[in-house]
């Protein structure tokens, strides 16, 4: 084998250090304010005087590569044959394009998830704008449908399932008994991993109904439709494929899960949410909701 | 003979494909993240770049050499598994977001973190010792020591350059790279290949 590339230039041993931050130098040099910002927060912070481990980070590049030659696929290939693969790609591409217009467009989350290991769509479910009753609707009822089709084919390719914030009404009084039930029997019956937050901490989504195919499509509700047909209207015409922003908001939503409380991962209702969403009645659901409207207002 | 017509003809096809390539260290990013890059290159090429911002993201999120340098490891270890071959000017964005999967959310997104990071992307349109000095003096953006010499100073040490030639050279460059975010980018793609976090608002000329 030949010697290695070095992909970092020498560096002096490691030492205690304490650098100075001064903020007049940089704007003396021309620096903008907004990299003087992040350097001050990083001097703040000591970054500066932390030398990173240049020999461990080349080992590391090294060992990769070469773990990647080896097996000379970069994505992590599921314990399924390419035959298998391929047959169950082409019948869920089939089923989903069978489900109608909006269905069929979240095909490309069946491709996304054959070479990422990450969630194929990622949603913001806006109980603001789109109220529970609407998931029994036809239109609404091919879109959970097409779920549990994509999450179906992602868990048979070992790969995680779709994940759904629900955005929360501000207050438990706003939602009628009938609705409190819907909510939870959506929580019991999906096939997504299920998060929930309330308004007040959802930023930008507080008032916005969105999804993200795979790393290339984006669709958005941002005004209150009357009907479960008009909403998915709103949803085919918003259609956006863009891979910058659908990344972008990908990220956002994933950020948002991460401030959210996890009702339902890996297929199961999590902790309490077992018992308080169980029962046919509105109580347990009811005390579900208010805590996490509780957990999350103004945190 | 027609064996020997066919390895010269791929010989030569080689070597103009690595003429009409960018060295890697002179490469933009997109053209590292284009397909025609060789992975193992881009990928080094990368890693070295973002090796210091990422040290000190680690280290400003445990504030620990110990536990920033394991962090550093795992992130070298996903930019590598997951580099994104290919992507083209998505490539920043798709690693932040490998970036923002290790350190968390918060680590990448607070004190202006996210503009330090996307800065990559204009600062490898500057050249020559233009780009040397702004990358060597955003990767330190603060002086040794409280008493000791200046970051301009100790930048010219390190290159072998004289502290004023440094100076006049970093303020060059900062308005270059604000001109390159505005002039050589089309707005709207800039802003959606950095999430929003760039261009940031042009200062009036002094």
């Amino acid at each position: 084998m030949g010697k290695k590339e070095s992909i970092v230039t020498p560096q002096p041993a490691r030492k205690q250090q304490s650098r100075f931050f001064d903020a007049d130098e940089l704007r003396d040099l021309g620096f903008s304010e907004e990299l003087i910002e992040s350097a001050r927060y990083l001097s703040e912070r000591g970054a500066y005087d932390y030398e990173p481990p240049y020999q461990l980070v080349e080992d590391t590049v090294n060992a990769c590569l070469q773990e990647l030659e080896s097996t000379s696929i970069a994505v992590p290939v599921p314990a399924l044959q390419p035959q298998v693969m391929w047959r169950a790609l082409r019948d869920s591409h089939a089923e989903l394009s069978r489900l109608g217009r909006l269905p069929a467009s979240y095909a490309d989350g069946l491709f996304y998830l054959s070479c990422n290991v990450r969630p194929p769509l990622v949603m913001v479910e806006n109980h603001n704008l789109i109220t529970p009753a609407f998931w029994h609707a036809p239109e609404f009822l091919d879109i959970r449908q097409a779920c549990r089709v994509i999450n179906r084919t992602a868990r048979d390719f070992e790969r995680p399932v779709s994940r759904r914030v629900v955005v929360l009404k501000p207050d438990l009084r706003a939602y009628t008994t009938e609705e409190i039930c819907q909510v939870a029997a959506l929580a019991r019956d999906a096939s997504s991993d299920i998060y929930w937050i309330s308004p007040e901490i959802a930023g930008e989504f507080a008032s916005k109904d969105a999804i993200v195919v795979g790393d290339m499509r984006y669709q958005c509700i941002v005004e209150k439709p009357s009907s479960a047909s008009e909403a998915e209207q709103m949803l085919l015409s918003s259609t956006m494929d863009d891979p910058a922003l659908a990344l972008a908001i990908r990220t956002r939503i994933e950020a948002l899960a991460e401030l959210a409380v996890p009702v339902k991962t890996e297929g199961k209702l999590t902790g309490e949410f077992q018992e308080l969403l169980a029962g046919p009645g509105p109580a347990g659901p009811s005390q579900a909701i208010q805590q996490v409207l509780r957990a999350t207002a103004g945190a | 003979m027609w064996e020997k017509f066919k390895a010269l003809r791929e010989r030569l096809a080689g070597l103009i494909e690595t003429y009409e390539k960018p060295a890697a260290e002179d490469a933009t990013y997109e053209e590292l993240f284009s397909p025609e890059f060789h992975r193992s290159a881009a990928c080094r090429e990368v890693v070295r770049r973002l090796t210091p911002l990422l040290g000190q993201m680690a280290f400003a999120k445990t504030g620990d050499a110990g536990e920033a340098d394991e962090l550093m490891k795992t992130l070298t270890g996903e930019i590598v598994h997951q580099f994104p071959v290919g992507s083209g000017d998505m490539g920043l964005q798709r690693l932040a977001m490998v970036i923002r999967g290790t350190l968390g959310h918060e680590a990448f997104e607070t004190g202006g973190l996210p503009r330090r990071y996307y800065t990559q992307l204009p600062l490898y349109y500057l050249t020559g010792q233009d780009r040397r000095c702004m990358k060597a003096a955003l990767d330190r953006s603060a002086r040794p020591s409280e008493q000791g010499p200046s970051l301009a100073a100790e930048i010219a040490g390190v290159l072998g350059l004289d502290e004023s030639s440094v100076r006049e050279t970093l303020r060059r460059a900062n308005r270059q790279l604000e001109d390159i975010m505005h002039r050589d980018f089309d707005q709207d793609r800039l802003r959606k290949i950095t999430e929003g976090y760039l261009p940031w608002e042009r200062r009036k000329a002094l």
